[in-house]
């Protein structure tokens, strides 16, 4: 079933930029094949990622990044089935949340990056309260 | 078991094994999960699991002597 999670971390102190494009060209090499869209903000000190695709995919997945030693305490903050997918077209978009002037990371179209900056800037989404949630972890 | 069942079994359990380290950063950033969550989940067992862990990485602040930080997260 389609389906979405939401979860978030805290970012370890040795997990550098490095590290994140690293995650990001995983992500991008993997989530194709498992057909898993989403996006990772990341600030300094936490992660969010929204993923999307079959629950019983996400979920596997969600059980692996729990081990990744380059964050810790994942709090899943979200799961519930969706009609249609937000982000269709992003193996996975990511932003780094602390500055407005970094661009965003990833091969999307333009109207997929004003879609998610008006979900960022509150706007609502049917069945994903979380999503509201996740410009909070950034405050 | 469905989605959300299983999705509100593991956010639970989650937040039970939250460990906050031993300094102000490591601390500060596991809480400022748990308030969110307490501030905006609606489950009356989720409320209840973070109320725990807020007065856990609480007393973690007053034992580092972070007595005004630890302030700042104080919870009704």
């Amino acid at each position: 079933m389609l389906s979405h999670l939401v979860y978030v971390s805290v970012r370890n102190a040795s997990c550098s930029a490095e590290e994140i494009e690293k995650i990001l060209a995983s992500c991008k090499k993997n989530n194709g094949s498992l057909d898993i869209t989403g996006v990772l903000l990341h600030s300094a000190t936490h992660f969010v990622q929204y993923l999307e695709g079959d629950y019983k995919q996400i979920i596997s997945l969600y059980d692996k990044i729990k081990s990744d030693t380059r964050h810790k305490n994942v709090v899943l903050i979200s799961g519930a089935p969706i009609k249609s997918r937000l982000f269709p077209s992003w193996q996975m978009g990511s932003k780094k949340v602390e500055s407005e002037d970094i661009q965003y990371g990833t091969d999307m179209n333009q109207t997929e990056v004003s879609e998610f900056k008006a979900i960022l800037g509150g706007k609502g989404q049917e069945g994903s309260k979380a999503i509201q949630l996740i410009k909070k972890f950034f405050k | 078991m469905d989605i959300i069942e299983e999705t509100k079994r593991n956010r639970l359990l989650d937040i039970r094994r939250i460990e906050f380290g031993d300094n102000l950063i490591e601390i500060t950033s596991a809480l400022s999960i748990i308030l969110t969550l307490y501030e905006n989940d609606d489950d009356a067992e989720i409320i209840g699991a973070c109320k725990l862990k807020v007065t856990e990485g609480i007393q973690l602040l007053e034992k580092i002597g972070a007595v005004i930080e630890a302030s700042k997260y104080k919870i009704p």
